[in-house]
């Protein structure tokens, strides 16, 4: 049996930690090499499972006197590799320090330790009859420090925006170990400059989230949830301007085109047509009167802009049938082949149509099959790649086809990265992206804040 | 105050007067409109950046549910070509003052009564375009929703009083405007009662976009907004949930908020000094039965209570209210009462570690401490 490759940092570690949750051994580390995103792997030296803050800044004393990096890791369903190992670090796993450590309702705020799972604080907010809105399509496994490590987004972003939009207060270790908080409790302004919002999306290498305050709203009254089938991307795309122009915001406001809902259909029986070119699926909620009037609103809106057929849920049954159509999305596509690329392009909400019609020419002109879903409320698409990482020339198309979708991204005013990250997987991009004054200043920061550069080193940028 | 000495009114020549200023180790206040200059502390810049020519709408785009403007646009020209296409800013940004700028309102980071259940300035910025202390231009964040794109930096602008960089424009995420609203207005019989009303009408889930209260006249008000037909059922609702008051139209409750919005509608008297206190709403009657002791004259309440504007005397020192503040998890502002007051004691102190990130952050956009030093102080 393997052992880890450092049995004095081994030692180091089991003198602040119990033994029981330092993970040496080779089919331990095996599975902590790698996250959600395909391809990337590599073992690290070992894993380490704090249960309190406490431990976690003994381990990043350690690390610090020893120059060992550290990779902070939640669920790792992360999909640009974000928590994916790099060699000789240890992976700090949060998912045992996972309490919800208050529900405060009278100020409407939920504290919690990072490594709790995001729907289990969606369910304790229900329980008390309030509403925690971002919900990322892992929110079943994926835990809220990775949320907020990622900035990462949902299902309601259009309306309820991202997990930034709900984060109260940070208490954050610092690489040496140092712990501090950001804010105070249920002031999200604070005396100073927002820190809090550096650590929002700084993917675990400013420091390691040891916890959270997040805001509740209140439960919405009511909700209606529609599926619209649609013969033409163009038309698909056209009702959601047109929705937006009649001053309705949506909560959700989802899109499958024809090879994603196919294998939707194949994999949920939703009884989706399989030859229709785009799936939408839109739900709104709030006031009961308003939701009726909106939902209305939509679903003539819909047809005016020649809507095969628009559903509407009549139960709650039939809505989390609907939503599931849009909600198993990933997974179905998963199913199709052994590899499988989720990428992540937000473009300007009056580009989707262009932008849609330009995957399926790439796809087309590469020989490659993509499927794209994603958020059409806030201009960010998924185009999945179906394909095998042990056949090497498609994978050479695949890559091609991936950089034209950047271009084309681009060349539309959009982001290469809409709520994934940039982690390792988007880290060539980033440069053009930002710029190079941009770039300088990012790196100095996390010199300033990392000085010995241990915090999940090679992410974001080298 | 520094003297007035650059114009700037392009980025270009932005980012020649900052390395000018750099090589000559000149500090510079930068400023627009001027009307929030009785916010944080004096700075001592030598000379005064005047940002009032950089001014203008680049883009607007209802569909795309964004606004691109240059920072000194008057906050008013932004409201008003927003209201003409039944949009808005959803943060309900205070004035201060007719000669608020869009700029100066990112820059304070400031927030109107809708923010509790809005959100706050700084969630509505989706990107800007600024000068950093070596003057460089950067372009950071982007016109749409989401973008990850590294370290959001650019975001500590939003709220650092024109410390950290000059924003050379910026954009915002609008939002379609609600088509009517109504007030009710009640008589509550004690704080006490006020709170727990508040509390209780927070976590309802009516549209309920105001919930202030004033000491003055023990007045609560709880504006509900939406449509004309789900407004009337919800204000009447609460109007049973309370037991009394009265439901004021459209336009009294229009006029209502916009007086709420700025500074609860306090108005100073010499002697007197304003602080804005924000704090969990659960803590705010501890809060006041405290600066009762320091001679709270009167106060206004807004957020739910999460905001508290108190006028104390001007001999109470500012140290004794921001420990309040503390006590009760919360932040307090000190509003300067004229030109001569250097507001020394504007901001709540951070704690050490924080005050050390927060320099770090300084460090990394603007190493010289060369815009507005001293006006936040870290
Ligand atoms: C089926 C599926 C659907 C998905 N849907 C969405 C979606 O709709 N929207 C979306 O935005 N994402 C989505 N994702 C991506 C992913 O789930 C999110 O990025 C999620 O937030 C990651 O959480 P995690 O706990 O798995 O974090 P990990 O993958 O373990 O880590 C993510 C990053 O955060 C860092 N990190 C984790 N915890 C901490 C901490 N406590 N302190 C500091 N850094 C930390 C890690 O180092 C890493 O860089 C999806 C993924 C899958 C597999």
């Amino acid at each position: 049996m393997m052992t880890a490759s450092d049995p004095e940092l081994t030692a180091a570690l089991t003198a602040v930690l119990p033994a029981a949750q330092v993970l040496t051994t080779a089919e331990d580390l095996a599975v902590f090499a790698f996250d959600g995103t395909a391809i990337l792997h590599q073992l690290p030296a070992c894993v380490v499972m704090p249960e309190t803050v406490e431990q976690v800044a003994a381990v990043l004393r350690v690390a610090s006197e020893r120059h060992v990096p550290v990779v902070t890791r939640g669920s790792g369903t992360g999909l640009s590799g974000g928590s994916v190992p790099c060699e000789g670090c240890i992976v700090l796993c949060l998912v045992r320090l996972n309490h919800i450590l208050e529900v405060d309702t009278a100020n409407l705020t939920m504290t919690v330790e990072p490594g709790v799972v995001t729907q289990m604080i969606a369910e304790r907010a229900a329980d008390v009859g309030l509403f925690y809105p971002p919900d990322p399509g892992s929110i079943r496994i994926s835990t809220i420090g990775g949320n907020v490590a990622n900035n990462s987004g949902g299902l309601r972003g259009l309306k309820y925006g991202v997990t930034r939009d709900y984060v109260m207060a940070l208490q954050v270790a610092m690489a040496d170990g140092q712990i501090l908080t950001t804010g105070t409790k249920c002031v999200k302004d604070v005396a100073g400059f927002s820190l809090r919002d550096l650590f929002i999306g700084s993917e675990g290498t400013l420091g390691v989230i040891t916890r959270i305050t997040l805001k509740l709203i209140p439960q919405p009254a009511a909700k209606a949830t529609l599926l619209g089938l649609f013969d033409e991307m163009t038309a698909a795309a056209e009702t959601i301007s047109a929705i937006i122009a009649a001053k309705i915001i949506p909560c959700t406001l989802e899109f499958l085109d024809r090879t994603t809902a196919e294998c939707v259909e194949g994999y949920a029986h939703i009884g989706l047509p399989t030859d229709v070119a785009a799936v939408t699926l839109m739900e709104v909620d709030g006031h009961p009167a308003e939701v009726e009037e909106q939902a209305a609103r939509i679903e003539q809106i819909a047809r005016d802009h020649g809507a095969r057929d628009v559903r509407r849920a009549a139960t709650a049954a039939e809505a989390t049938q609907l939503a599931s159509a849009r909600r198993t999305a990933f997974s179905a596509l998963a199913r199709r082949a052994p590899t499988v690329i989720l990428e992540d392009v937000t473009v300007p909400r009056s580009r989707l149509a262009e932008m849609v019609a330009a995957i399926q020419r790439i796809a087309a002109d590469h020989d490659v099959t993509i499927g794209t879903f994603g958020h059409m409320g806030d201009g960010n698409l998924h185009p999945t790649f179906l394909t095998d990482e042990r056949n090497a020339t498609e994978m050479a198309r695949v890559e091609a086809a991936m950089k034209e979708i950047f271009q084309v991204t681009i060349d539309l005013e959009g982001t290469i990265t809409g709520e994934h990250g940039v982690g390792l997987a988007k880290k060539p991009f980033l440069p053009a992206a930002v710029g190079p004054v941009a770039m300088e200043v990012m790196r100095r920061l996390k010199k300033d804040f990392d000085p010995a550069g241990i915090l999940n080193p090679g992410k974001i940028f080298d | 105050m520094a003297t007035p000495a650059v114009v700037p009114a392009t980025v270009a020549e932005v980012a020649a007067s900052v390395r000018h200023a750099a090589a000559h180790g000149t500090s510079l206040a930068l400023r627009a409109g001027g009307t929030k200059d009785r916010l944080g502390r004096t700075t001592t810049a030598a000379v005064s950046m005047d940002l009032s020519d950089l001014r203008g709408i680049v883009t607007y785009e209802p569909e795309e549910l964004i606004l691109i403007a240059r920072p000194a646009t008057p906050l008013a020209e932004v409201q008003a070509l927003l209201a003409d296409n039944n949009q808005h800013l959803a943060f309900e940004p205070p004035f201060w003052g007719a000669a608020a700028t869009l700029g100066g309102t990112i820059g304070i980071g400031a927030s109107g009564p809708r923010r509790f259940v809005a959100g706050a300035a700084r969630d509505f910025v989706l990107g800007m375009e600024f000068v950093d202390g070596r003057g460089r231009v950067i372009r950071a964040g982007g016109r749409v929703v989401k973008n990850v794109t590294g370290y959001d930096l650019w975001r500590a602008l939003v709220g650092a009083y024109g410390t950290l960089g000059v924003m050379t424009e910026v954009c915002v995420k609008l939002w379609p405007r609600p088509e009517s609203q109504q007030t009710l207005a009640m008589d509550a019989r004690s704080r006490q009662e006020a709170l727990q009303l508040m509390f209780a009408w927070s976590r309802r889930p009516e549209a309920i976009t105001g919930l202030s209260y004033t000491s003055a006249n023990g007045t609560l008000w709880a504006r509900v907004e939406g449509s004309v037909a789900a407004i009337r059922t919800q204000t009447e609702s609460l109007l049973k949930d309370a037991g009394r008051g009265e439901i004021m139209d459209e336009t009294a409750s229009q006029q209502l908020w916009e007086q709420i919005r700025e500074c609860g509608g306090l108005q100073m008297l010499p002697g007197e000094i304003l602080y804005r206190i924000v704090l969990p709403p659960s803590r705010v009657d501890d809060a006041v039965a405290a600066l009762d002791k320091l001679g709270l004259d009167r106060y206004c309440l807004d957020w739910g209570g999460g905001l508290l504007w108190a006028v104390l005397p001007a001999t109470m020192p500012a140290a004794a209210v921001h420990n309040i503040a503390t006590d009760n998890r919360g932040v307090a502002a000190r509003v300067g009462s004229d030109a001569e007051d250097t507001n020394e004691a504007a901001f709540t102190p951070l704690s050490e570690p924080v005050a050390r990130l927060n320099q770090t952050l300084r460090n990394a956009l603007d190493p010289q401490g060369l815009f507005s030093p001293g006006r936040l102080k870290i």
